[in-house]
């Protein structure tokens, strides 16, 4: 039987749920990467969780339903991170400055794709995205 | 064993070992003129609450208006540096250096401040220049976005040619 994609029994979890209040992307970025660390994961990819935990944080604010939850467990030699109550991360809205400058990554959900090359990153139109990656010893 | 805390930026619970009262996190965030370092817990961030603004300087250097940037721009700082530069626009005119040397942190939110912020500096007939360190937030996240080859970032307030 295949592995599931996403990790359904996490041992060692820890959760956060906030408003989705522009004000606490910094606190949600915080607690994302200080729980990254206790389970282990090496600084650079730390660094790419916080963006895209911000970018995340982001959404929600713009298009979720009020409240945003992050969840991070570790899986054997994986952390597995969870993020619901995003919205929906359109495919087919651009990234784009005030002024209409379209910027050229695309969406949203290219720019997440792009940080984790190789990695599960399940999105679901629910507002509900799973990211799965490798813990280095 | 469960673990549930509770404070005005929401809730954080934990359950097996994974109690994570503190966390060690340094950040290069800067508050209210000073510099925080290290030593972030979790419970003070979910007791505080905590939004941190942006740390906004200006002087001038060699000609340029020096916008000089501290803290970590997000959907909730980037409207702070907005205002800045529009400021210094009308005020000071159309050559202005933005200095995220001390930026810990930045997304497409605050790029896209920048961006928008350049449009508007050319559009007025004059230019923004971004000083960051080579290997910093912006750099990367520039790369990322395939901005790199089109918005040039000098490493030091040094580095930006003459008025």
């Amino acid at each position: 039987m295949p592995e599931p994609a996403v990790p359904t029994a996490v041992a060692d979890e820890v959760r956060i749920e906030l408003p989705a209040d522009a004000a606490l992307a910094l606190t949600a970025r915080m607690f994302v990467a200080a729980a990254a660390r206790h389970f282990g994961l090496d600084e650079g990819p730390v660094e790419d969780l916080r963006l895209a935990t911000s970018e995340l944080f982001t959404n929600a604010v713009e298009s979720g339903n009020g409240s945003v939850a992050f969840g991070l467990g570790r899986v054997g030699e994986r952390l597995v991170i969870h993020a619901s109550g995003i919205g929906p991360l359109s495919s087919d809205e651009p990234l784009a400055a005030e002024t209409g400058d379209v910027l050229p990554m695309g969406t949203r959900r290219d720019l997440l794709e792009a940080l984790f090359p190789g990695t599960d990153v399940t999105l679901d139109d629910g507002g509900t995205v799973a990211i799965v990656t490798s813990i280095d010893a | 064993m469960m673990c549930t805390r509770s404070g005005p930026a929401g809730t954080f619970t934990s359950t097996g070992e994974g109690t994570l009262t503190t966390a060690a996190y340094t950040s290069r965030a800067v508050h209210g003129g000073g510099r925080i370092k290290g030593g972030w817990s979790i419970k003070d961030a979910l007791r505080e609450g905590i939004a941190i603004d942006l740390s906004l300087q200006t002087h001038t250097h060699r000609g340029w208006t020096i916008v000089s940037v501290g803290g970590e721009l997000d959907l909730y700082t980037a409207p702070q540096l907005r205002d800045a530069v529009a400021g210094v626009l009308e005020d000071d005119g159309p050559r202005i250096a933005i200095d995220l040397t001390d930026v810990g942190f930045i997304d497409s939110s605050g790029l896209g401040v920048i961006v928008s912020s350049l449009t508007k500096a050319r559009d007025q007939g004059g230019d923004l220049a971004l000083v960051a360190p080579p290997a910093s937030s912006l750099t990367k996240l520039l790369t990322l976005i395939g901005l790199d080859a089109t918005i040039s970032t000098r490493a030091s307030l040094d580095d930006l040619p003459d008025a």
